[in-house]
């Protein structure tokens, strides 16, 4: 089953003949519980691309479908709405709230939203990235790795249709990034969680179900 | 619902009816009467249209409700996938509850589907790659068939008749282990035991091939560690990667199997001094029968590693390679310290 879907997808940057191609034509799909990396130097458009598969961007023509919507075409305000229900992001710095603990800042989507939190659910995530007695920390007392993993715990607990991870380890050393990626692969496995991830680093996509390359805004499964 | 409307209402007139009775008894004024009786109809009539339309809006809701739980149950997709989900509305709300029951539900049915295209594209790879060497046995065996044979040919042929009896029975034995352990017939038993004796099992499968090319096995592990692990499948596993690591590497040389604790997982680096593998290899050398264009002269399938990777994953661990071309390669196995 595709979960995600891009059909042509083009965004230009600029005017004529200054034209530039961020994304040429880029055709993916992704089926529901793959782990997939899209792997790239910098400036070959990974991160845009990113963008618009999570709604943080519209594109200039070709369409983005995820669980069956184009959403290449909808509103600021429904993208926001689309975003909150249907995304989880991990970024390379984290982004954590630092005025809330461990704890309120995994469940603050479900809060924002006015979800029910699904308690043995979110025990579960939190017992898998071995965060149990961090949970009343501050993330200002958390080291880099603790706090990656708690930003993946947060974009777990809504259950979303897809996660975005860009460059998730990023900002960590090479033995945190084994141990946070290892874990990412393992809540993808358990959870048949979807994850896209954004790396330049081939040692790290080689943990992924897949691997597309993307070099000047196209992409090439090899 | 009728019988506490007819009530509600009853009651309203009622009221009103003693309260202008009440009017004409004590404060007999026609006009002031008619003002009253006017507005009271007003009220009545606005309390009345307004009930009408809340009750109509949840009806409406209930209705779209009940009309996406009937696509739902009718499977209609298309129909489900056009749910309003982006308003920020109660009914979107519920809407986007049903879209991902209705995801829950097409993933479930395609689950079984998945696993039964994997089994068969195993098999039909297998088959491919028995192929050859029946091919190949065929021929020699027409080759042996001929009656002018002298006696050095006819061993030469018989020889390579058993190579190719090996490779057959090489592959069987392949498709058996990783079928069972793709359709699940093979429960891995993850329990605390000790990884030294686990990776010393591993070395004595691969001591005469290392023996043979003079190459030198070092291990950097504890003699006692315990690790939550299967311990025959763990040792499967560490085989099929030194096994590969030996048949790639010249003679005269080293590898090191190195354990090392981090806080999650255990790492178990094995370092040969090979002929290393390209980085854009590095994630298709766990596939299934991938084999490098420059490794075609020697011998192998491409199922060693593919199987090691399947019995890491299946214990929640996970392995990756770091290699330079000309100096060698690192693979390093990781299992979760925790059960």
């Amino acid at each position: 089953m595709n979960i995600l879907e891009t059909i042509d997808l083009k965004k230009y940057y600029g005017e004529k003949p200054n034209i530039v191609k961020a994304i040429d034509g880029v055709n993916l799909t992704v089926q529901k519980g793959e782990f997939l990396a899209i792997v790239g130097t910098s400036g070959s458009g990974k991160s845009t691309l990113l963008n618009m598969l999570g709604g943080l961007d519209n594109p200039t023509s070709g369409k983005v479908i995820v669980t069956g919507q184009d959403i290449s075409q909808l509103s600021d305000e429904e993208l926001t709405i689309f975003r909150r229900r249907n995304v989880g992001f991990v970024f390379q710095n984290f982004n954590l709230v630092p005025m809330l603990n461990l704890y309120e800042n995994i469940v603050l989507p479900l809060d924002l939203d006015g979800e029910i939190i699904d308690e043995r659910y979110i025990e579960e995530i939190i017992e898998l990235l071995h965060l149990e007695d961090k949970k009343r920390m501050f993330p200002n007392y958390l080291s880099g790795g603790e706090q990656q993993r708690g930003a993946i715990a947060r974009a777990l607990a809504t259950k979303p249709s897809i996660i975005l991870a860009d460059e998730p380890t990023g900002n960590l050393d090479s033995k945190t990034s084994a141990e946070v990626l290892g874990l990412l692969k393992r809540t993808s496995g358990q959870f048949n969680q979807t994850i896209v991830m954004i790396t330049h680093n081939n040692e790290i996509a080689q943990l992924t179900d897949r691997i597309v390359r993307i070099e000047d805004g196209r992409i090439y499964n090899r | 619902m009728m019988n506490r409307d007819f009530f509600e209402m009853g009651s309203l007139i009622i009221i009103g009816a003693m309260y202008h009775v009440f009017l004409i008894l004590y404060f007999y004024n026609i006009r002031l009467l008619l003002f009253s009786l006017i507005f009271y109809f007003a009220i009545m009539l606005i309390y009345y249209y307004n009930k009408k339309k809340t009750v109509n809006k949840y009806m409406n809701f209930i209705n779209t409700l009940n009309n996406s739980l009937t696509y739902l149950i009718n499977r209609d997709y298309q129909r489900v996938n056009k749910l309003q989900t982006l308003d920020e509305t109660f009914d979107s709300k519920v809407n986007q509850k049903i879209l991902q029951l209705s995801e829950i539900w097409q993933e479930e049915s395609l689950r079984g589907l998945k696993e039964k295209e994997n089994l068969q594209s195993l098999i039909s790879d297998i088959s491919h790659q028995v192929k050859t060497p029946m091919t190949n046995l065929r021929m020699l065996q027409t080759a042996l068939a001929k009656e002018e044979i002298s006696k050095e040919e006819k061993e030469k042929l018989l020889k390579s008749m058993e190579g190719q009896l090996d490779k057959i029975s090489f592959l069987l034995e392949s498709m058996i282990k990783s079928s069972r352990l793709e359709i699940g017939l093979i429960q891995l038993n993850k329990i605390p035991s000790n990884l030294f004796d686990t990776i010393a099992e591993a070395i004595a499968g691969i001591v005469v091939k290392a023996e043979k090319k003079n190459i030198e096995i070092v291990v950097d592990c504890p003699e006692s560690y315990i690790l939550p692990h299967d311990k025959k499948w763990t040792a499967e596993a560490l085989f099929n990667i030194l096994e590969n690591g030996i048949k790639y590497s010249p003679y005269n040389t080293k590898i090191e199997v190195k354990v090392e604790r981090w806080e999650m997982y255990t790492k178990i680096d094995i370092i040969d001094e090979g002929i290393g593998i390209p980085e854009e290899d590095f994630g298709k050398i766990f596939k299934r029968f991938f084999r490098e264009e420059s490794s075609y002269n020697v011998e192998g399938v491409g199922i060693g590693l593919y199987l090691s990777r399947e019995i890491i994953q299946r214990q929640e661990g996970y392995i990756k390679v770091a290699s330079i071309i000309g100096e060698g390669s690192t693979f390093s196995v990781f299992l979760p310290n925790d059960l």
